[in-house]
């Protein structure tokens, strides 16, 4: 308190300094005298981030980001947080046409990742979130190198395009141990990484995946099958396999059986099985308002 | 404390600027600065002087302009306060809205921090680097080769 005080006295003093320095006349107002000392490239970086993110992404890319260092700064803030995840999956732009200026976009867009993250507080990223398209081979490989403390990834793309890029990247994760991908990424998963003990899966999880998740993970512990179609007995089959859960989502998880289009009642014995998980969350099945119409009458 | 702030009688407070400006507003208008709000809640006396001290008279008579108008809100329409708002803005200099930025951001109060970064972002639209620099007047402090950085538009590792 003392100290601000003080503070607040000697500043009329150095604003009289500068005064004196431009030829101005001693008595200046409240107005002109703050223009002496107000710098908009030293605001506040909070609020420069809260008006950036009132901006399009033109602006940002092609404008902004080359005003100064501190309005660099705020930009790529803006499009990545400082935070524990990194996500691509949210930028529009990186999706859809390739016309030529979307591409000049596209290549703006990307700089920005770089620049991004070859900053000091991208190696606090400790979740990647990858966009569903497909990067470069060497794109992977960036970001991999420059996130050495990933734990969580989150792959929204199918098992075809999941393998060569992957290959060479799965070394520079080690300490990966959370995975969200689609049910027929698994194999792949199991593969790159033998350390993961939380697996989120989206979209249809088969037989033959359900048969690697109960064999392939030795460490899973947490299994989050929300929103998932669980063919024929693949539920079943997991919870064969993994004795060890200690966490299972299946909130409107829906059972189908091949070539049926309505969803499957959960039996007695599938429901005990499930509920032996320490944690187990569900949702009400057919009474759910979210999942009755999957059911028939 | 509780029953008092919600009785009809509004009370008075007084609010010190940085340069030592006093400023009696009714309590209802203060309240609008979370940062106020909290600070009566610890306070003993409020007939004492509650310091606001990163912000200077000049400004602080400007907040609270703006708050004494949304303190009423019920007296306008939506559609009127949103052009009042709009004048409000308007009227600032670049300097006023920097430090208003500031004050606003400090006394946490969201309306118009919300109005004043919308303007100044309404400010930079569609403004080449140059212009942006112009109108802000900020010093470009990118090395030649800083610039060329950012500007480099082959990121291999990425475009398809």
């Amino acid at each position: 308190m003392v100290s601000e005080k003080s503070l607040k006295r000697a500043e009329p003093d150095w604003r009289l300094k500068k005064c004196a320095k431009r030829n101005v006349v001693a008595k200046v107002d409240e107005e002109s005298d703050s223009h002496l000392i107000r710098r908009w490239e030293e605001m506040n970086h909070e609020i420069l981030v809260s008006i950036m993110k009132r901006l399009g992404v033109l602006d940002l890319i092609f404008s902004i980001c080359f005003v100064c260092k501190s309005w660099l700064d705020a930009t790529l803030d803006t499009f990545f947080p400082p935070q524990d995840v990194f996500s691509l999956s949210d930028f529009p732009l990186l999706l859809g046409s390739s016309s030529y200026n979307r591409r000049v976009q596209r290549r703006r867009f990307w700089r920005m990742v770089e620049l991004h993250l070859n900053r000091d507080q991208a190696r606090l990223h400790t979740k990647l979130v990858l966009p569903c398209i497909r990067l470069n081979k060497y794109g992977y490989l960036y970001i991999a190198k420059r996130l050495p403390s990933l734990r969580s990834l989150s792959l929204h793309m199918d098992s075809l395009r999941l393998r060569r890029p992957f290959l060479s990247v799965a070394s520079y994760w080690k300490g990966l141990v959370e995975v969200e991908c689609f049910g027929s990424c698994v194999k792949i998963v199991s593969e790159l990484w033998n350390q993961i003990h939380t697996l989120r899966l989206l979209g249809e999880v088969q037989v033959t995946d359900a048969v690697v998740i109960a064999r392939n993970f030795p460490r899973l512990t947490h299994l989050s099958l929300k929103k998932c179609t669980l063919m024929d007995n693949a539920l079943s089959l997991i919870l064969e396999g993994q004795k060890n859960l200690i966490y299972l989502d299946t909130t409107h998880a829906l059972l189908r059986e091949k070539n049926v289009c309505w969803a499957k009642d959960w039996d007695e014995d599938l429901l005990l099985k499930a509920s032996r998980v320490t944690q187990y969350l569900r949702c009400e099945m057919r009474n759910c308002r979210y999942c009755y119409k999957s059911y028939s009458l | 404390m509780a029953s008092t702030s919600t009785s009809t009688l509004s009370r008075k407070l007084i609010l010190k600027s940085s340069d030592g400006e006093k400023f009696e507003v009714d309590e209802n208008v203060a309240m609008q600065s979370q940062t106020i709000k909290h600070m009566i809640e610890d306070l003993d006396d409020i007939n004492s002087p509650i310091p606001v001290s990163i912000v200077t008279g000049t400004i602080l008579s400007k907040v609270i302009e703006y708050c004494k108008k949304h303190a009423t809100e019920d007296s306008d329409s939506d559609e009127q306060l949103k052009q009042w708002d709009k004048e409000y803005a308007n009227n600032m200099d670049l300097n006023t809205l920097y430090y208003l930025l500031l004050a606003a951001n400090y006394m946490e109060i969201k309306g118009l921090l919300e109005l004043i970064t919308q303007c100044v972002a309404d400010m930079i639209k569609g403004k080449s680097p140059e212009e942006i620099r112009a109108h802000f007047n900020i010093k470009n402090d990118f090395t030649p080769q800083e610039e060329a950085n950012i500007r480099n538009e082959n990121p291999w590792a990425f475009e398809n």
